[in-house]
């Protein structure tokens, strides 16, 4: 066996524990009921109140869950680490056979994967609301004037907002690194969410009257719409191609931080 | 110094562990000075010292969890701190026991345990350690106690061939302190090494095999248990009619001597009693009892660092 085969199956190994541990913890269970019982209500106020909320724009927001997720993803990301530091438990993960860059990455890429099951959770649960309640309001195989149906605008922006939520979780798993409270880090992590909303929603505004800021961070969590609208790029002033490669360097320079940051902090 | 890697050489083949000048500084603070010492296969070390001597520091260091320059090898391959390798058959408790509050033991420790045979494995040390009873149990609900044995199952669920103890008797009632005993010495019969340390030097004179003696930073004393125990050094009780004028020719005489209830006490440092009885006799002193009194763990370790 190779040494780089060891090393994929030591990380899958801590993987499925990171899994494990987050399936047994009992707020995340909740969580899914909750997030269950909010789409339903949601799915049954938007079919009894066409006229205050569009249901074709609410089915294509999967319901408003994706924001919940976002919360409660921000929430968890941002105090993964505070948690175990506060119970004492990152010691004991530290001091195994694993690197310490193995246990950081393994965290985050067991958070990825609980985001994944959300998303296709939800976009399910919609599926599921859509076929019981909405069937005859929103046809899915009718054309768009985009050219897509409308089955395909609506996975395209799942995916956009998923796309969104991980860069945002990137930036966010920098910022847990941070801390070693976990009330500090959660505040942080909703700061960040809040921060973020507000100024893109100025961005576009801002790039006309100074071009450098398409190249921040936040001009590139529009990479999702963008994939969805390729005009957008009149307004974020980058291709799809910019957008991607920005995207990418920004996530690997923020885990690429965090991973540094949490080294230092844990090996002193 | 007595350093007892002369006993056998750094790296030698009985070596589980060889530390070559360790040392280790916090910004411009030193707190290792250049440790070297190794630890023999099979046997229990004790790792004493006060308070910020460096002993957590030490395990840590060993453990690839905290930045050291030297050499530290276990079973001849190098620990650093970004390659963890080395520890795959080392367990390990750290300052308290980290638990997951919402796991019970079992599930625990089978997220803990490695290879194919978990459930063995975690069903022996529940075993070994007397934990059946409560291994159910979420571990958020566990006392002081449960949760040190909890600790210590973590760190032998995996049959490891070094264990790294950092003050495991803490919070331990007496019952719970020989049951470790106990399971040390079966652990140490099958040619698990262990490294323990304890503020509780009396657990550890009924343990340990060998004793390594570290203040502020510097190694005291590496050898034997009988070694730093024997040493040359003991104490004698000794009852006469004049106790109090007792005390004061001994001390002329340069002896360290203490009375403390009516009882002498007059460290000796060779065998022969000849001229500490001498002194008394010859001012026609009545010598009624005299007992000897083979020097404790503790008073050994304060005479090695020389307090």
């Amino acid at each position: 066996m190779t040494r780089q085969t060891k090393e994929e199956i030591l990380l899958g190994n801590l993987v499925k524990q990171e899994i494990y541990k987050l399936v047994k913890r009992p707020t995340l269970t909740y969580f899914w009921g909750f997030l269950l019982v909010f789409q339903i209500a949601a799915a049954i106020y938007v079919s009894r109140n066409p006229q205050e909320v569009n249901p074709q724009k609410a089915f294509l927001g999967n319901f408003f869950v994706p924001v919940m997720i976002a919360f409660f993803m921000i929430s968890l990301c941002s105090t993964t680490l505070s948690t175990e530091i506060q119970s004492g438990t990152l010691k004991s993960l530290l001091y195994r056979k694993y690197s310490v860059y193995q246990v950081l990455i393994s965290k985050w890429l067991s958070l990825l994967i609980y985001t994944i099951a959300l998303y296709v959770a939800g976009m399910i649960i919609s599926l599921v609301l859509h076929w019981m309640m909405f069937q005859k309001t929103i046809p899915l195989s009718v054309r768009l004037p985009g050219g897509h149906s409308f089955l395909q605008v609506w996975a395209l922006t799942s995916l956009g907002s998923f796309l969104s939520l991980i860069f945002l979780l990137t930036f966010v798993l920098l910022i847990g690194t941070l801390f070693t409270s976990s009330t500090a880090a959660l505040v942080a992590g909703i700061a960040t969410y809040f921060i973020t909303s507000i100024f893109n929603q100025l961005l576009f505004q801002f790039i006309i009257q100074h071009d450098w800021l398409k190249w921040t961070p936040f001009n590139m969590m529009n990479i999702g719409d963008q994939i969805l609208t390729p005009s957008m790029s009149e307004v974020t002033r980058l291709s799809l191609f910019q957008m991607t490669v920005g995207y990418l360097a920004y996530a690997v320079l923020f885990l690429g931080a965090g991973l540094i940051i949490f080294r230092r902090r844990n090996t002193r | 110094m007595d350093c007892g890697y002369e006993k056998g050489g750094i790296g030698v083949d009985s070596s589980v562990l060889s530390v070559l000048h360790l040392k280790k500084s916090f910004g411009k603070k030193k707190v290792l000075h250049n440790l070297s010492f190794d630890l023999e296969r099979g046997k229990v070390t004790a790792l004493i010292g006060e308070n910020g001597a460096g002993k957590t520091t030490i395990m840590k260091t060993v453990l690839g969890i905290s930045e050291f320059s030297g050499s530290i090898k276990l079973d001849k391959q190098s620990v650093f701190v970004h390659d963890h390798r080395a520890l795959d058959s080392v367990g390990a408790l750290i300052e308290y026991p980290g638990l997951y509050g919402y796991l019970t033991a079992r599930e625990q420790l089978m997220l803990f345990a490695t290879g194919n045979d978990k459930k063995s494995k975690v069903d022996d040390v529940l075993n070994k350690l007397h934990m059946t009873g409560y291994a159910d149990e979420k571990t958020a609900s566990y006392s002081l106690g449960m949760r040190q044995k909890m600790g210590i199952a973590l760190a032998l669920v995996n049959k490891p061939m070094l264990v790294i103890l950092d003050e495991p008797m803490n919070g331990l009632d007496p019952k719970a302190n020989k049951e470790l005993r106990d399971l040390i010495a079966e652990e140490k019969a099958q040619g698990v090494s262990f490294l323990i340390s304890s503020h509780i030097l009396t657990e550890l004179q009924k343990i340990a095999d060998d004793v390594i003696v570290i203040d502020k930073g510097n190694l005291i004393f590496a050898g034997t248990m009988s070694q730093i125990l024997d040493n040359g050094k003991h104490f004698i009780e000794i009852q006469t009619d004049k106790d109090e004028v007792a005390q004061q020719l001994l001390n002329e005489a340069g002896y360290q001597t203490d009375l403390d209830q009516g009882q002498l006490r007059v460290l000796v440092k060779d065998d022969s009693l000849n001229h500490l009885l001498t002194t008394l006799l010859d001012q026609d002193l009545t010598i009624k009892r005299i007992y000897e009194q083979p020097a404790d763990l503790e008073t050994s370790v304060f005479n090695a660092i020389g307090e």
